[in-house]
C-alpha cells in the first residue's frame, strides 16, 4: 500500500472520530451545545478540544504527506494478521458460549497452522497444556471466576 | 522520617516473598526479553494482572523485576541471532552479533550483562538521590504549575515520537478523546459513550495496552514470519569470557552512556530505544578505535546497553514524583501502582515513604541478582530464540485473554482489547506511535483536573497561568518546543521509527 493511501486512510479515520465525537458532544436534545467550547470548566470542553486537534492534526498528516516526497511503500501485510484477527475474534465470541478453556483448547489447536506450524505432534501438547495451565494459574491460584463452560 | 523509610527500605532486604517475586520478576523478564518479537512492554502489560492479586511489596517488585529483565534480555537474540529482541537492543546488535560471528559471542553476552548492570546500578542511585528531593520541591507545586507540566509533557512526548510531529499531535489527540470516555468525574456527566453501558466506567486501561501493545505485536510478528530468517550463530560457550582489562577499558564509556540513558530516560517522551542509538552515537566519537565499530566492537555493545539499561530506573523519577510516565513501561507501571492504591505525585513519597524505599532496596538488589543469574544462565538463555512462533505467539494469545479479563472480571474488556489490537497494528503500518496516545490516556484526567482548579481559583482568568512563576516558565519552555519543531517539521524530514515496543 503506498504511504501517502495509508496517510490518507488515517486522516480519515482521525475526521471520522473527531465528528463522532463531536456529534456527541454537541448535537441531539442532551448535547452541550456548541457554547460549552467557551467554558473552559464545562464537562463538554475536553474532549472537544481532543477533537479539534484531532481534526487538525488529521489534516496536518495529509498535508506533511502529499507536500514532500512520497515516503516508501508499506510492506503488503499478506492474510496471516488477519486470519489470526479473525480467530481471536471468534475466541472472543466463543468463550461466553462454550466456555474459557473449552475456547482456548480450540484456540490453540487453530493458531499454530496459522503461525506455518503443522506438526501435530507438537500442536497436541500445547494445546492440551497451555490452556489448562492458564486456567489453572487465574482460575485456581489467583482466584479469577472465568465465564463457566460447558464442560468447565 | 528520611532515616526510618531507608531502614524500612533496608528491612525489605530481607524480606524472601519480595526478594522472590524480583528474581521471578527478573527471569521472566529475561525470558521474555530474549524472545524476538516480544517487547519489554508486552511482558510487562501481560504480566501486570498477576499482581493485582498480590501486596504491592511484593507485586510491585515483580513487575520491575521483569522491566529490567526484559531490557537486558533483548540484547541476547541481538547478539545471537542478529535480531534485537527489544527495540531498545537495535544498536547492541551492530556490533554484538558481529562479534558472535568473529567467535566471541561469549564476550559480547558477558559485556553486555555487565555494562547493563552497570548503567542500572548508576542510574538507581540517581533515582534515589533526586527523586526524593524533587519530591519535596514539587509538593510545592500547585494546580496552575500540574496544568503547565502535563501540558509540557503532551507537547514533548507529541514531539519527540514517531516520523512526524503531526503523528504525534494525531496519537496525543486521541489518547485524550479516548480518556474522556465515561462519566465526567466532578459532574456526572457522560462523555462520549454512544449510549453503551459498558462505557460509562470509561475505557479501561490495561485490556486497551494488552490489546495495543501484545496482540497487535503478535500481529506484525506474524506478517514477518516467512519474510525474515532468522540466522543463528553459535556462541560458543567455551571461549574466554571476558577479562577485567576489557571491562576496564569499556568503564569510561559505561559511565558516559549511563549519564545518557539516566538524563534522557527522565525526560517524557524519550525511552530506552532513542538513548541507546545516542550513547552508541556518542561512543564511536569518542572512541580511540571509531575504525571498529559496526565490526565487532566490545565497546559498541557496552554504550548501547549501558544507555538502554540507565533508562530504566531513570524513567521512574517523572513517574513517582508528577504522576507523569517517561515510556510505554511506566505507563504500564503507573497503572499498576494505582492498582495497588499507590497514587504517584508528590504526595507519594509523604505518604508511602518506607514502601518507595523498599522499591529502590529491591532495584539495586536485583542488579546483583541480573549480574549472578546472568552470569550464569547465558549459556542457556541463548537457546530461547529457538522455541518455535506455533507455539509462542498462540500462549502469548491465551495470556491476553486471560489477563484482560482478570482486571476487571469483565467480559467487554476482551472487546476492548480487540479494538486496541486493531488500532496498534494499524499504527505500527501507518507509523504513527502509539506510546504519545498512552500517554495522553494516563495525563488527561490530571490535565482535565488541574485545569478546572486553576480555573476555579481565578475565576475563570488564563492570566493565573502568566502569574505563577513555576507555570509561566513551564509556558514558555512548551512556546519555545512548539516553535522548535514546527520550525524542524518546516526544515527537516525525519526517517520513519516503525519500533514501537521497547
Amino acid at each position: 500500500m503506498p504511504a501517502r493511501l495509508a496517510d490518507l486512510l488515517f486522516c480519515l479515520l482521525g475526521l471520522g472520530t473527531a465528528l463522532a465525537a463531536a456529534l456527541s458532544l454537541f448535537g441531539g436534545p442532551r448535547g452541550a451545545g456548541i457554547g460549552a467550547l467557551a467554558d473552559m470548566t464545562s464537562p463538554a470542553f475536553f474532549p472537544a478540544v481532543g477533537a479539534i486537534a484531532l481534526a487538525v492534526a488529521s489534516l496536518a498528516i495529509v498535508a506533511r504527506s502529499f507536500s514532500g516526497p512520497a515516503a516508501a511503500a508499506l510492506e503488503n501485510p499478506g492474510l496471516r494478521p488477519l486470519l489470526i484477527l479473525v480467530v481471536v475474534f471468534v475466541m472472543a465470541l466463543l468463550i461466553g458460549q462454550i466456555g474459557f478453556l473449552e475456547t482456548l483448547i480450540i484456540g490453540l489447536l487453530v493458531l499454530p497452522p496459522v503461525f506455518g506450524m503443522r506438526d501435530l505432534r507438537l500442536i497436541l501438547p500445547t494445546a492440551a497444556t497451555v490452556p489448562l495451565a492458564v486456567y489453572l494459574l487465574f482460575e485456581r491460584v489467583l482466584l479469577v471466576r472465568f465465564p463457566d463452560g460447558v464442560i468447565f | 522520617m528520611l532515616i526510618e523509610a531507608i531502614q524500612h527500605g533496608l528491612s525489605v532486604l530481607t524480606d524472601p516473598l519480595a526478594l522472590a517475586a524480583a528474581l521471578a520478576g527478573l527471569a521472566a523478564g529475561i525470558v521474555v526479553g530474549a524472545l524476538p518479537g516480544l517487547t519489554a512492554t508486552m511482558a510487562v502489560a501481560v504480566l501486570a494482572p498477576f499482581t493485582f492479586f498480590m501486596d504491592a511489596t511484593i507485586g510491585i517488585p515483580f513487575l520491575l523485576g521483569i522491566y529490567k529483565g526484559a531490557i537486558y534480555g533483548g540484547s541476547i537474540p541481538a547478539i545471537t541471532i542478529n535480531t534485537p529482541g527489544t527495540a531498545a537492543a537495535a544498536a547492541t546488535a551492530i556490533d554484538g552479533a558481529a562479534l558472535a560471528r568473529k567467535g566471541f559471542g561469549r564476550k559480547a553476552l558477558e559485556m553486555s550483562l555487565v555494562a547493563s548492570v552497570m548503567a542500572d546500578l548508576l542510574a538507581t542511585l540517581v533515582l534515589i538521590f533526586v527523586a526524593a528531593p524533587l519530591a519535596s520541591i514539587a509538593i510545592g507545586f500547585g494546580s496552575p504549575d500540574f496544568t503547565m507540566l502535563y501540558l509540557f509533557a503532551l507537547v514533548m512526548i507529541a514531539g519527540v515520537s514517531g516520523s512526524s510531529a503531526a503523528k504525534g499531535a494525531f496519537a496525543v489527540a486521541l489518547g485524550v478523546l479516548v480518556a474522556c470516555v465515561g462519566l465526567d468525574p466532578m459532574s456526572g456527566a457522560s462523555r462520549l459513550t454512544f449510549g453503551v453501558i459498558d462505557l460509562w466506567g470509561g475505557i479501561s486501561l490495561v485490556p486497551l495496552l494488552i490489546g495495543m501493545f501484545a496482540l497487535s505485536e503478535v500481529l506484525v510478528q506474524a506478517e514477518r514470519l516467512g519474510r525474515e530468517r532468522l540466522n543463528q550463530v553459535k556462541v560458543e560457550m567455551a571461549v574466554e569470557g571476558i577479562t577485567r582489562a576489557e571491562v576496564r577499558a569499556a568503564t569510561p564509556t559505561i559511565l558516559r552512556s549511563s549519564g545518557i540513558g539516566a538524563f534522557l530516560g527522565a525526560l517524557p517522551g524519550l525511552g530506552a530505544e532513542i538513548s541507546c542509538w545516542i550513547a552508541y552515537g556518542m561512543a564511536k566519537r569518542r572512541s580511540m578505535q571509531p575504525e571498529t565499530f559496526g565490526q565487532g566492537s566490545l565497546e559498541g555493545v557496552a554504550a548501547a546497553e549501558a544507555g538502554n539499561n540507565a533508562v530504566c530506573p531513570a524513567a521512574l523519577i517523572p513517574m513517582m514524583v508528577f504522576g507523569i510516565p517517561g515510556d510505554t513501561i511506566t505507563a504500564v507501571l503507573l497503572g499498576a501502582f494505582m492498582a495497588q492504591g499507590l497514587l504517584p505525585g508528590p504526595l507519594l513519597f509523604d505518604q508511602h515513604g518506607p514502601v518507595l524505599y523498599g522499591f529502590f532496596a529491591i532495584l539495586l538488589i536485583t542488579n546483583v541478582m541480573l549480574l549472578v543469574f546472568g552470569l550464569g544462565a547465558i549459556r542457556y538463555l541463548r537457546h530461547i530464540t529457538a522455541i518455535p512462533p506455533g507455539v509462542l505467539y498462540p500462549t502469548v494469545i491465551a495470556l491476553c485473554f486471560a489477563g484482560t479479563f482478570a482486571v476487571n472480571n469483565a467480559v467487554f474488556d476482551w472487546w476492548i482489547m480487540l479494538v486496541g489490537a486493531v488500532l496498534g497494528y494499524a499504527m505500527r503500518k501507518a507509523d504513527v506511535p502509539i506510546p504519545p496516545l498512552v500517554i495522553a490516556m494516563l495525563l488527561t484526567p490530571g490535565l482535565e483536573s488541574s485545569l478546572r482548579q486553576s480555573l476555579t481559583l481565578s475565576d475563570g482568568s488564563l492570566l493565573i497561568f502568566v502569574t505563577e512563576p513555576i507555570a509561566a516558565t513551564l509556558l514558555v519552555v512548551i512556546a519555545a518546543i512548539i516553535c522548535l519543531l514546527g520550525w524542524q517539521s518546516l526544515t527537516t524530514q525525519r526517517p520513519s521509527t516503525n519500533q514501537q515496543g521497547i
